[in-house]
C-alpha cells in the first residue's frame, strides 16, 4: 500500500472527503439554517432581505455535497453503494427538497401575488428545515450502524433509517444550522429584522445546547461503541473539549456585537463535530449492527485502487487552493449588509 | 472504449462484416434484418473511416444475448434525434439570411414555425438519450457490467416506484409552472428594438462593474 508522509493512501482520501462534507457542511449549513428561519420574519421585505442574504452563494454552497458525494463514489465506491442503497428513501426525498427549495427561490419574485409569495416562502422553508434534519438522520444511521451480509448489502428494513438516535441527530444537526444561519443573518441584516434575528440566535443556542446533551447522553448509554475509543485513549477527548469551547465561544462573542467572529467559531463548532464522527468511526466507513455483526466496512475495503486515489489526490492537492481562493473571492464580493435592487430576488 | 453494437443498432446494421449503410429515414424489420428507407449505400463506413466500402461490424458479430433489443425503437430515436438537428440547423441558416436581409420580422410564418421550434432541442435531447440507453443494453457499463447485474439487491421494486412517481409528480409540477411563467414572458412581449439595441451594449456592462 503506497503512502504520502507517511500515511496511506485510502486515509488520504477519508480526510479528503471529511474536508469535503465538513465544507459542505459549514457553507451550505448556514443557508439551510437562513432558509429554516424563513417564515419567523413576516413582512416581505424582510424576507426579501433574508433570501438575497443567502441569494448569491446557496447554488455554490451546494456544489460542495456534489464534490463530496462524488469523492466518497470515486475513493469508496463501495461504501457509496451500501449506502445509497440503505439510503435509498432519505436520499430521494433530500433531492425533492433540494429541487423545491432551489425551485422556491427562483419563483417567489416571478409574481407580486401575495398568496404567490408565501406558497413559495413556505416551500423554501420547510425545504431547508427537511434538508437540514434528514442530513442529520443520515448521519446518525452512519453513527449506530447498519445491518450489512459479508457483501456490504444492506439487510435492513427500508423505514429502519427512522430511529429515535438518527432523529434525535437530525434535530440536533437543525437546531445547529439554524444556529449558523441566525449568526450569518445578523451579519447581513440592520435595524429591526437585525434585532430579531439576534434574538432567534439566542433561542436556537439554547435548543441546540438542549439537543446536544440528549445526544451525548443517548451515545454514551446506547451505543458504547461510538465513546469506546476515548475511554481508551483519553488524549482523544480534546477535540470534544474543542467542539465544546468553540460552541461556548458562540453566544459569548454575539453578545458582545463580535457576529464575524462569532461565525467563524460556529463554523469550527460544525468542523470538531465532525472530527468527532471521523475519529469514532475510522477506519470504518460503515459499522455493521446486524444480528451477526463483523462486516464492518473500513476504509481499505471500501478504497478505490492506489493508482486511482494517487490521481485523485494530486487533482485535489492543485484543485483545493483554486476552490478556497475563488470561495474567499465570492464571499469578500458579496461582502457586508444586504441593499436590494432590481437585480435581487 | 466505443460501443460497436450500438452503433450497428443505430442503423439497423446487421451483416457481420459488411459497409454500413446511413438511413435518412427508415423502418427496421426484426424479422428479415431487413432496413426500407432512403439510404446513403455505404454511409456509415464513411462516417466511421472515410471510406465508403470499409466492413463494419453489425448486430449479427454479436452474440444474441450481448446486443440491444429494440432495434427499430432505437433506430426511430437516433434518426429523430438526427433529423431535428437539421431540422434546427436549416430554420437557424434561413432565419439568419432574412434577418440580414431585413425581412425576418415580415415573414409571420416563419416567426410561427419558430414558436413550436423552442421545444425541438428538448425532443432531440430526450430521443438521443433514449437512443444512447438503449442501445447500450444488455449493458450498463459496455462489455463489462449487465444491467441486470448492476441493481441494488437492498432497494426494493416498490421504494423504486415511489421515486418513480415521486419525481414525475415533482417534474408534472415544474412543467406547469414552467409553462405558465414562460407564456407570461412571451405575452409580455420583447422590448422593442432599440431598447434591444441598448442592452447588447456590452461595453456598458463592463463599465457599469467598473464603476461599483
Amino acid at each position: 500500500m503506497q503512502t504520502f508522509l507517511g500515511i496511506d493512501y485510502p486515509t488520504w482520501w477519508f480526510l479528503v472527503v471529511g474536508a469535503l462534507f465538513s465544507g459542505y457542511a459549514i457553507l451550505d449549513g448556514f443557508d439551510l439554517g437562513a432558509g429554516a428561519w424563513h417564515l419567523f420574519f413576516r413582512d416581505d421585505k424582510s424576507r426579501r432581505i433574508a433570501l438575497n442574504a443567502v441569494g448569491p452563494v446557496w447554488d455554490g454552497n451546494e456544489v460542495w455535497l456534489v464534490i463530496g458525494g462524488g469523492a466518497l463514489f470515486a475513493g469508496f465506491p463501495e461504501a457509496y453503494a451500501t449506502l445509497f442503497s440503505a439510503m435509498y428513501i432519505p436520499f430521494i426525498l433530500f433531492l425533492g427538497f433540494l429541487i423545491f427549495r432551489a425551485v422556491s427561490i427562483e419563483f417567489r419574485g416571478k409574481e407580486p401575488m401575495k398568496w404567490w409569495r408565501n406558497l413559495w416562502d413556505i416551500s423554501y422553508s420547510i425545504s431547508s428545515a427537511m434538508l437540514a434534519l434528514l442530513l442529520g438522520v443520515v448521519l446518525g444511521n452512519v453513527l449506530i450502524g447498519m445491518s450489512m451480509n459479508e457483501n456490504f448489502v444492506y439487510t435492513g428494513h427500508w423505514l429502519e433509517f427512522l430511529n429515535p438516535y438518527a432523529l434525535a441527530v437530525g434535530l440536533m444537526s437543525l437546531a445547529l444550522f439554524m444556529v449558523h444561519g441566525a449568526i450569518y443573518l445578523t451579519m447581513k441584516t440592520e435595524g429591526a429584522l437585525f434585532k430579531k434575528v439576534y434574538r432567534l440566535l439566542w433561542r436556537s443556542i439554547l435548543v441546540f445546547v438542549g439537543m446536544f446533551i440528549i445526544v451525548t447522553v443517548i451515545s454514551i448509554i446506547s451505543f458504547p461503541h461510538l465513546t469506546d475509543r476515548f475511554r481508551d485513549n483519553p488524549v482523544l477527548l480534546g477535540i470534544p473539549l474543542l467542539a465544546f469551547l468553540s460552541i461556548a465561544n458562540v453566544p459569548r462573542l454575539a453578545s458582545k456585537g463580535k457576529f464575524t467572529r462569532s461565525f467563524v467559531f460556529s463554523a469550527m463548532s460544525i468542523s470538531f463535530l465532525l472530527i468527532l464522527v471521523a475519529v469514532e468511526l475510522y477506519p470504518v466507513i460503515l459499522l455493521d449492527r446486524g444480528a451477526d455483526p463483523g462486516n464492518d466496512l473500513d476504509i481499505f475495503l471500501a478504497a478505490s485502487s492506489d493508482k486511482a486515489l494517487g490521481i485523485m489526490l494530486t487533482i485535489t492537492a492543485i484543485g483545493l487552493p483554486l476552490v478556497i481562493a475563488y470561495t474567499v473571492f465570492v464571499y469578500r464580493t458579496f461582502w457586508g449588509k444586504v441593499k436590494l435592487d432590481e437585480s435581487s430576488y | 472504449m466505443n460501443q460497436p453494437a450500438k452503433l450497428a443498432a443505430f442503423e439497423g446494421h446487421y451483416p457481420e462484416e459488411a459497409p454500413g449503410d446511413l438511413y435518412l429515414i427508415g423502418w427496421v424489420n426484426k424479422e428479415t434484418q431487413e432496413v426500407r428507407g432512403i439510404r446513403l449505400p455505404g454511409g456509415l463506413s464513411f462516417l466511421v473511416d472515410w471510406n465508403f466500402a470499409t466492413p463494419i461490424k453489425g448486430l449479427n458479430a454479436f452474440p444474441e444475448d450481448e446486443r440491444p433489443g429494440a432495434i427499430n425503437a432505437i433506430f426511430q430515436f437516433y434518426h429523430l434525434m438526427v433529423a431535428i438537428g437539421l431540422l434546427l440547423i436549416a430554420i437557424t441558416l434561413y432565419g439568419t439570411m432574412q434577418w440580414w436581409r431585413g425581412k425576418i420580422f415580415s415573414q409571420r410564418w416563419f416567426l410561427w414555425l419558430l414558436v413550436p421550434a423552442v421545444l425541438l432541442p428538448q425532443i432531440s435531447n430526450q430521443v438521443g438519450w433514449f437512443a444512447a440507453e438503449m442501445g447500450r443494453q444488455p449493458w450498463v457499463v459496455y462489455g463489462h457490467l449487465r444491467t441486470a447485474d448492476a441493481l441494488s439487491e437492498s432497494v426494493t421494486a416498490s421504494n423504486v416506484l415511489f421515486s418513480l412517481i415521486f419525481f414525475t409528480i415533482i417534474y408534472a409540477i415544474l412543467l406547469l409552472l414552467y409553462l405558465y411563467l414562460m407564456d407570461k414572458k412571451i405575452r409580455v412581449g420583447p422590448y422593442d428594438e432599440s431598447e434591444i439595441r441598448d442592452r447588447l451594449r456590452l461595453k456598458d456592462i463592463a463599465a457599469q462593474f467598473d464603476n461599483k
